[in-house]
């Protein structure tokens, strides 16, 4: 008796699954099996604690919307800046690259700064300006011409600090992140700012 | 005139705002709320531009004795009331029992001439859920 | 009613037979100790002929465990992507299982067949230490096709991997102790008599920060960032190595170097890699265990797995290259010990199971022969005695010592010699470009090198390569070095069946 009964409930399972399955197809432009969803990318992320989207939006946010005012930059003549290293300092695989992209992502779509390419994009300029010049493929006209790259007039640099702490069920980490402007002819800073973040989690 | 309503009209001239937006009367047109905002007040807005980028000051206030947590980002629109920018991140604010906390805001570009503080908290369903997730195991 | 009340346990005990038929009734330790030992006379062939001979049935129903060895063997005889082949299918069995812990962990921590049958009926989902070497080895592989964005992608993965495990485990714990607490089950290791606790007490072991976490995972990681100039990814992974093995000050170097250090021109940055050994073998350990059976108490035999560790190898503590410079080697991970760190923290889990099945085992001993006389209790003991076996799986071509070492050396051909090895052959190898990993396995008398490719995508970013000069591939050293003593024969082979291979392909 007891197994009938399992048996025509797992069977009204199976049914009422294959039934609800059914539903999301053809009536609307989605085409899902349940349980992936597209969400909205800008949402506050608080799964972990570990270093996450919204560090990385927040961190890229505070610093270009701060740059954007410094002395040099509101001098309106559109510096040209490079991005060297943000130094990462903390135990997490931080990619602090994607952090900087970011930032230079909202910088040069504010129109205030420049960019000059930096030392990771340099091999693939100069191979490119090589090839137009010696591999004798290119129309004359058309090969831009060596010699003519413009140096950066800023430096910009940083690091990624992290201090975390365990206590009982308690783990709680505070981030900081750096980043400074610098002139490239006479070492000047000139502009500084931090942005620090706290994240704590409890079990 | 209470803090509730102090409009920025003056500052909202000074700024250059023509059209709707300069006719609007109260704090509630530069505010959306998604979700509820039951025990949260914001109590006043000012903006005003400075080296050509307009700044927002938002003053909220707790009215509870409990910790509340919002959500909040802004809107920067250009004049003619196209958006001027990205969607922003969310970010969130802490607000301590009975706390008034300024937020100050500035705009990612100087075509940004009119703004909307977006505020957001947790429903109180989704607050319920939330609790439930956190009993049992969560990614 | 009797004879119902019979009838029904005696179809209990088909079916359950039945059900263990696939998985138990197999000796993965008798089976593997022969495959090993053939990896260790120099012969990688026969035991990977062996592997498949073990392994006949229908591909689906190949285990993690298939996988896991075949990659392993291939990756000897430096078919990298063969070896890698294998491995994906493994990785997608370990992704399968971090679906599940991500969705309802809670499935993992009990399955519930084991609570009747034994452990070995269970899916095997591969050891958390395993899981995480799997997707370096699969690194180390791409390396060696002078791949290292792909490797890049693995590492990767390795640290997604690392997070999930450690949130399934923590939440684990938790429950296992609440579980214990509910049923009344308090045994721990320490009072199973005659059960071998010093492989757990030893230092090697305890001083691990849990069973899952290597430093060499990270020093590669921090290894193939640095070589794909991306140090503030490099940096952590270095940081991590030296966390979980703050006694090996020499690992500090590295994150020293990563700020300090100008690459000189015409120099390789070699990472040697020296794997020596087999990981441990699982065995069981029949123990008599008190467990109460309706109003008396019994003694049970259960088994339990004991961890044999493999001494065949010893760890070479340096390298000669060129006959001259003096390499030191440490010893980053010790998978021996993460072995043994694993069934200790699977001990409360093994006992509990086992003395649970015990109080039903004994029940239906009892209700057999109460009801069936002799030949039901004969069944039930036959029973009992063909399910009494604990589980034994565990990968076992693993290294049971990773050790490092690290020089910068003139790009070019160099010779190696092991300090302290069994076999002390010569080897030949080559590198080239910025950075490089030379890895090295010894098995008692047999030494395998496996030799990378040039990673032809890293020269030096300050050179402004002439862009008329499309970069040769690196000239491919001879890529099959099998140097055993004692099976020269079966070096020819190889070379040759790894050639075809490779032509094959084209």
């Amino acid at each position: 008796m007891k197994i009938k009964h399992v048996s025509i409930s797992i069977l009204a399972l199976v049914a009422a699954l294959s039934l609800s399955g059914c539903e999301t197809t053809g009536s609307s432009p989605e085409v899902s099996g349940g349980n992936v969803k597209y969400g909205d990318s800008k949402a506050v992320e608080t799964l972990t604690n570990e270093f996450g989207s919204t560090d990385l939006q927040t961190i890229a946010e505070a610093m270009s919307r701060s740059m954007v005012q410094s002395r040099v930059i509101i001098a309106g003549n559109r510096p040209l800046v490079t991005v060297s290293e943000v130094k990462n300092k903390t135990s997490e695989y931080i990619d602090t690259k994607s952090i900087t992209d970011s930032i230079r992502a909202q910088l040069l779509k504010s129109g205030a700064v420049r960019f000059a390419v930096d030392i990771d994009a340099m091999k693939t300029q100069t191979d490119e300006l090589m090839r137009q010049n010696n591999s004798g493929l290119y129309k004359k006209t058309t090969q831009k011409k060596v010699g003519n790259m413009q140096g950066a007039d800023y430096r910009l640099e940083g690091n990624i600090t992290s201090i975390v702490k365990r206590a009982g069920d308690v783990k709680d980490v505070y981030y900081k992140f750096s980043l400074q402007l610098v002139d490239i002819e006479n070492g000047v800073i000139e502009w500084a700012d931090e942005k620090d973040i706290r994240k704590t989690s409890g079990r | 005139m209470t803090p509730l309503f102090r409009v920025l009209a003056a500052v909202l001239l000074l700024v250059g705002i023509a059209g709707p937006a300069a006719n609007a009367a109260g704090i509630e047109d530069k505010i959306e709320i998604m979700g509820q905002l039951k025990d949260v007040k914001v109590v006043e807005i000012q903006a005003r531009v400075r080296n050509g980028l307009l700044f927002v000051q938002t003053e909220m206030e707790n009215l509870s004795p409990n910790t509340q947590q919002v959500f909040y980002r802004i809107k920067w629109l250009e004049e003619s009331g196209f958006q001027a920018w990205d969607d922003e991140a969310w970010k969130t604010l802490v607000l301590y029992g009975h706390q008034r906390q300024t937020l100050v805001s500035s705009a990612p570009t100087p075509m940004a001439k009119d703004f909307r503080v977006i505020l957001h908290t947790k429903g109180k369903d989704q607050q319920e859920t939330d609790r439930d997730t956190n009993t049992s195991f969560k990614y | 009613m009797p004879r119902s009340r019979f009838s029904s346990s005696l179809l209990l005990a088909a079916v359950v037979v039945l059900l263990s038929g696939c998985g138990s009734m197999r000796s993965y330790d008798g089976e593997l100790k022969q495959t090993v030992g053939m990896v260790k006379s120099g012969s990688v062939t026969a035991a990977l002929q062996d592997l498949e001979k073990n392994n006949s049935g229908k591909e689906e129903n190949k285990d993690l465990l298939y996988f896991f060895e075949k990659g392993e063997l291939l990756r000897l005889t430096t078919e990298f992507d063969n070896s890698n082949q294998a491995w994906m299918r493994a990785d997608a069995k370990v992704h399968e299982w971090e679906e599940t812990a991500k969705t309802s962990p809670e499935k993992l921590f009990g399955q519930v067949g084991s609570f009747l049958l034994n452990d070995r009926t269970r899916r095997y989902d591969g050891f958390d230490y395993e899981k995480v070497l799997l997707t370096s080895r699969i690194a180390l592989n791409h390396i060696g096709n002078g791949d290292w964005d792909k490797a890049r992608t693995e590492i990767k993965k390795t640290h997604e991997r690392e997070a999930i495990i450690a949130q399934v485990r923590e939440k684990q714990l938790e429950e296992a102790k609440a579980e214990a607490e509910k049923k009344n089950v308090k045994t721990t290791y320490k009072e199973l008599k005659g059960y071998p606790v010093e492989m757990f007490d030893d230092p090697e072991v305890t001083k691990l920060a849990n069973g899952y976490q290597n430093a060499f995972t990270h020093y590669l990681a921090g290894f193939t960032y640095e070589a794909l100039g991306e140090k503030s990814l490099a940096a952590p992974g270095y940081r991590k190595a030296m966390e979980l093995r703050p006694d090996l000050p020499r690992l500090g170097g590295a994150l020293e170097k990563l700020d300090n250090h100008k690459q000189r021109p015409g120099y390789t940055d070699v990472l040697f890699v020296v794997e020596a050994g087999t990981a441990p073998a699982r065995e069981s350990m029949q123990i008599p265990v008190p467990v109460p059976l309706g109003q008396r108490f019994g003694v049970v035999s259960i088994s339990f797995p004991v961890i044999h560790s493999d001494k065949s190898t010893a760890a070479p503590g340096q390298l000669m290259v060129d006959g001259k410079d003096a390499i030191s080697l440490d010893s980053i991970t010790n998978i021996d010990a993460m072995a043994r760190r694993s069934l200790k923290d699977e001990m409360p889990g093994i006992i509990g199971r086992n003395i649970v099945r015990a109080i039903a085992k004994g029940v239906m001993q009892k209700e057999a022969g109460d009801r069936g006389g002799l030949i039901g209790s004969l069944l039930a003991t036959a029973f009992t005695v063909v399910t009494e076996q604990a589980d034994e799986r565990s990968w076992r071509t693993l290294p049971a010592l990773i050790s490092i070492g690290r020089a910068q050396i003139p790009s070019g051909k160099h010779q190696m010699t092991l300090a302290g090895a069994q076999d002390s052959k010569v080897l030949d190898f080559t590198v080239s470009g910025s950075h490089a990993v030379v890895p090295v396995r010894l098995m008692s008398g047999s030494t395998y090198l496996m030799q990378s490719k040039a990673p032809a995508a890293f020269e030096p970013s300050t050179v402004v390569a002439n862009a008329e000069q499309i970069a040769p591939p690196a000239a491919s050293v001879n890529q099959v070095e099998v140097i055993s003593a004692s099976s020269e024969r079966d070096t020819k082979t190889q070379s040759k069946s790894s050639l075809v291979s490779k032509k094959r392909k084209k």
